[in-house]
């Protein structure tokens, strides 16, 4: 990469408390990157750590290890609580209605992060009003919007509030966790038409968060795909959506059903060529995270951990077996050939 | 889960902008509360200036005399103005309860507030000391230091309050345990708020109608305790004018003149009553203020049957539904379907597809007889099997429910009593509907539990539903839909709770269970990808009303209205990268405010001045295709030229 990171966050680990006193280790030496201006996109299913890791970079949870870099500086791995605001990271949550207090106006709401910033550099508050008005429109809400309560809005309205909260004080870094998951079809559209818009004006750099591929793959420049809490495959959204290189990604995208019931029995085959007895999920530990779901694991594969390798021009896969593996071209080769090439693999 | 339609948002939220005080005194309740206060008090503060006589000075010639234009309230038993005493004994009564409440208000809300937001080791400092405090017995503590306060009131009244605020400091502990997990109070900490401000701005409010509440009732309850220490004497002494005085004076002479207890009894009385309701006022408007403004519902032209003929239900369908409508009750009906109609044959699987607010989830509700209480059938048909079953009373629909129509749902955890094992939970289910017991009942929940393909069934039988993944727990869902091998299995958005990996499996399983059993599926859902890998026709709603229907290959290829299109233009995966989504504009009316005519009118690109004009019939286009469009030739004609 050829400019510095705006985040940079090396070998992060978090645990939490689990049962028994053992520590449930949700993250686990994480590396990730986001350029000025770049969409990074995380993507995982639930219990992959993707959510922990934003709140680990806002600090809302408890870093075990591992450093966060921002602009350079290293952030207090202390709780947000306890550290020095950092206005230039703000957040846009999944859930529209407990995001908002119910109790403020939306005006209050948008403008509460600018008065809080502006007197902490003890400056003037004098055009908020204004900014405020600015922002509300720039994010397509009426203008009597700001003297209404967050109740008199419908769910995509709130998270527009929502995000002219997270842009009215221009950070360089918005972490949107499962921002458009709990929208509907037609609303999410606007939502994340206006989230690359707003990209595009102010360049701001996302650390976008969703479990639905076809979302990362649209807003992303880069993915990050994430299992049990390790990184499993990085690369460009193009690269990783289109030749996916980890057992894991592939398995992912043949799950998600696509737009078109003759494509989606063909994927409906592929997913079927991946589908192993299952097995009992293996502590994680030194072994791949994925082996006991992998059609491709080996010995091998349970006893050491994998490493991310470089696999072409910016991306990289934790896998034993890169390189090994037959190409995953869906829709294109026959079924036969695919099931001939893994069968002595299993 | 049904959704209710959202009250629409109303442009200037007048309520909003009100001062609480305002606000209070425009409910009748209210206002009559604050008067009868602002007057006691009023009156009692002014008690030197306005009272007639010296409440001690005593007129021994109209003892006990009763009501009369000299002595409005008459007097005791000593001659003395029962109203001067009255209005003389207020002062120390509301002073008291005065101090009470602010001492409580002082000691409970900064350490209920900070102790559940904070938590850590102030929290459990705090809730010992509660604790101890609650377990002192209050009298005893009162009487000990009215006796070395030389019968003080006042510290009296502050030693009330601090005994009283352990209870409301655990109250407000809780609120602000509830608001510190809320998103809002995160943003708030991310922003860069002192705590200080955190739980001044945002936790607060949230705790404020407890707090309300808790203080009022806390009021009327310090006004009996010191009408009761002031009727032991335990307060100032005889003959300082105190209400408990006048009730304890007022008793000794009840069987000789009754009159005399009723003045302070009904002051007594009538002031607790006024706390308590001032309590629940303001914590009624203060909670209206943000609260989504009551839509204004207007009376609206329900739409024109489509067809000239009333449609007839098919009879060589499994389901048939014709022009079912649904409304709510009440004096000005809200109609939230509108003549919904579609077919599922024997062993097919439906899609229904619509947004929130469509109307999906409540005709699936509608068909299988479980519409929330206030929405009721108002017209229409729903043919099971060639019967109706529409009009069914809850007895008859149940032999039908779980037998031979049965439902699964978004939330599979929530169909699962988390108090009992998996095993007995579908054991429970075959005993109802097989009517087979013990080992029987038992044998069969394994069987079923193998049907739906969970590994180990005895092993996940002996389990608890929380110790199981939400994938397992939609499977188990499933086994308990199964039990009574229904012919139609209505499938209210199965899969949208669980990972993309768990929902391809959980879709497996029901298109296998399908082609096993031949059961008819009803599929509500939001999702293109669901529905292209499992239907075979697709129902789309749109704001109540059917829109299209169309075989499910179809309808990705060809759609024949222009919701759908658009619908599937507006998914990300239909979308070049690097291009913008091709969103649609606006969003979906409220059933408040369905127009006349075209419903996605104002948001359609192929909209015209006719579409608006009035109710849209439904056109049947080919091989059993149906749209509600005027202009679908122009549509599909545009289609295939592309």
């Amino acid at each position: 990469m050829k400019t510095d990171p705006l985040l940079q966050v090396e070998r992060l680990c978090v645990d939490y408390p689990g049962r028994r006193r053992q520590r449930f280790r949700a993250v686990d030496s994480v590396d990730l990157t986001v350029a000025p201006g770049e969409t990074l996109g995380v993507v995982g299913e639930s219990g992959s750590g993707k959510s922990t890791i934003a709140k680990a970079i806002l600090g809302i949870a408890p870093v075990t290890a591992g450093t966060v870099r921002f602009e350079g500086s290293e952030l207090d791995p202390r709780r947000v609580r306890r550290r020095k605001p950092i206005t230039d990271i703000q957040v846009v949550f999944q859930d529209p209605v407990s995001s908002l207090d119910p109790t403020k106006t939306v005006g209050y709401t948008v403008a509460e992060p600018l008065v809080a910033r502006l007197r902490r550099e003890r400056g003037g508050t004098g055009d908020v009003r204004r900014q405020v008005a600015e922002m509300l429109d720039r994010v397509g809400l009426p203008e009597n919007a700001a003297s209404r309560y967050p109740a008199q809005f419908s769910g995509g309205q709130r998270q527009r509030i929502a995000i002219a909260r997270a842009f009215i004080v221009r950070p360089r870094l918005v972490v949107c966790d499962e921002a458009v998951s709990a929208l509907d079809l037609s609303v999410q559209a606007q939502i994340l038409n206006l989230l690359t818009d707003v990209q595009r004006e102010l360049g701001v750099s996302y650390l976008f968060i969703s479990h639905d591929l076809s979302v990362i793959e649209h807003v992303s420049d880069r993915v990050l795909v994430l299992y049990r809490g390790r990184v499993m495959e990085t690369g460009s959204a193009a690269s990783v959506v289109q030749s996916p290189q980890h057992p894991y990604t592939r398995v992912l995208l043949a799950a998600a059903p696509v737009h078109d019931p003759l494509r989606q029995r063909q994927r409906r085959e592929l997913r079927a060529s991946y589908r192993i007895e299952p097995r009992g999920a293996a502590p994680l530990g030194d072994s791949c995270p994925f082996a006991h779901r992998c059609r491709f694991a080996v010995d091998r594969c349970f006893q050491e951990r994998p490493v991310l390798r470089p696999t072409g021009v910016d991306g990289a896969v934790a896998c034993h077996r890169y390189g090994e593996l037959p190409p995953d071209a869906e829709d294109d080769i026959p079924r036969e050939s695919r099931s001939t090439t893994t069968e002595g693999s299993k | 889960m049904t959704t209710l339609p959202e009250p629409a948002p109303r442009p200037a939220a007048n309520a909003a902008n009100t001062g609480l005080v305002r606000s209070v005194l425009r409910s009748p309740r209210g206002a009559i509360v604050v008067a009868f206060l602002v007057v006691l008090i009023l009156a009692c503060a002014l008690a030197p200036l306005i009272a007639p006589y010296d409440p001690l000075a005593q007129h021994l010639s109209a003892v006990r005399s009763g009501p009369s234009g000299g002595y409005w309230l008459g007097t005791d038993s000593l001659g003395r103005d029962l109203l001067s005493r009255l209005l003389h004994g207020g002062r120390s009564s509301l002073l008291g309860v005065l101090e009470a409440v602010v001492t409580l208000l002082i000691v409970a809300l900064p350490t209920g507030l900070l102790a559940g937001y904070l938590g850590g080791t102030f929290d459990r400092i705090a809730m010992r000391v509660a604790e101890v405090v609650m377990s002192v017995p209050v009298v005893i503590i009162l009487l000990a230091v009215l006796s070395i306060f030389n019968h003080s009131m006042t510290s009296a009244m502050i030693a009330f309050g601090v005994l009283g605020s352990s209870g409301l400091m655990r109250v407000i502990r809780g609120a602000a345990l509830t608001a510190r997990e809320e998103l809002y109070v995160t943003a708030a900490e991310l922003m860069g708020l002192s705590r200080l401000q955190v739980v001044v701005r945002h936790v607060l409010p949230r705790c404020r109608g407890a707090i309300i509440i808790q203080a009022s009732l806390f009021a009327a309850v310090t006004l009996g305790v010191q009408t009761g220490l002031t009727f032991l004497s335990l307060g100032p002494p005889p003959p300082a004018a105190t209400w408990g005085g006048m009730v304890a004076d007022a008793a000794s002479v009840f069987n000789q003149d009754a009159w005399m207890l009723v003045p302070p009894g009904a002051t007594i009385a009538l002031t607790v009553l006024a706390f308590g309701l001032l309590g629940d006022v303001v914590r009624d408007v203060s909670a209206e203020k943000y609260a989504a403004a009551p839509a204004s519902r207007r009376k609206r032209r329900t739409g024109t049957p489509e067809t000239a003929g009333r449609p007839e239900p098919a009879t060589d369908m499994l389901l048939s539904v014709r022009d079912l409508s649904v409304a709510t009750d009440g004096e000005r009906p809200l109609t939230l379907l509108d003549a919904v109609g579609f077919d599922i044959a024997a062993g097919e699987t439906v899609g229904l597809v619509g947004e929130s607010g469509s109307g999906k989830t409540m005709t699936a509700r509608a068909v299988i007889g479980l519409l929330p209480g206030n929405c009721q059938i108002t017209s229409g048909r729903v043919v099971f099997d060639g019967s109706p079953v529409q009009d069914l009373d809850q007895r008859a629909f149940r032999k039908l429910r779980g037998r031979r129509i049965a439902m699964i749902s978004q939330e599979p955890m929530a169909a699962l009593d988390p108090s009992f094992r998996i095993g007995s939970l579908v054991a429970e289910v075959v005993r109802a509907v097989d009517g087979i017991k013990g080992k029987a009942a038992h044998a069969r929940a394994i069987e079923l539990l193998r049907m739906v393909e969970i590994p180990d069934p005895e092993a996940v039988a002996r389990r608890f539903p929380h110790q199981i993944s939400g994938g397992m727990a939609q499977r188990v869902a499933i086994a308990m839909a199964i039990a009574g091998r229904p012919e139609l299995l209505i499938a209210d958005e199965p899969t949208t709770a669980l990972d993309v990996t768990v929902q391809a499996e959980i879709l497996d399983l029901l298109r296998s269970l399908q082609q096993q059993n031949n059961m008819a599926i009803l599929l509500v859902t939001h999702d293109w990808g669901v529905v292209a890998d499992v239907c075979t026709k697709v129902v789309v709603m749109y704001a109540g009303q059917v829109v299209e229907t169309a075989p499910a290959g179809a309808v990705f290829d060809r759609p024949a209205h222009p919701y759908t299109r658009a619908l599937l233009l507006s998914s990300p995966e239909n979308t070049h990268i690097g291009e913008r989504i091709q969103a649609i504009p606006g969003s979906v009316p409220t059933p408040q405010r369905w127009p006349a005519g075209c419903r996605f009118a104002s948001r359609c690109d192929l909209a015209q001045p006719g579409c608006t004009e009035g109710a849209i019939p439904v056109k049947d286009i080919s091989e059993g295709r149906l749209s509600r469009c005027l202009r679908v030739d122009t549509l599909l004609g545009g289609e295939a030229r592309r």
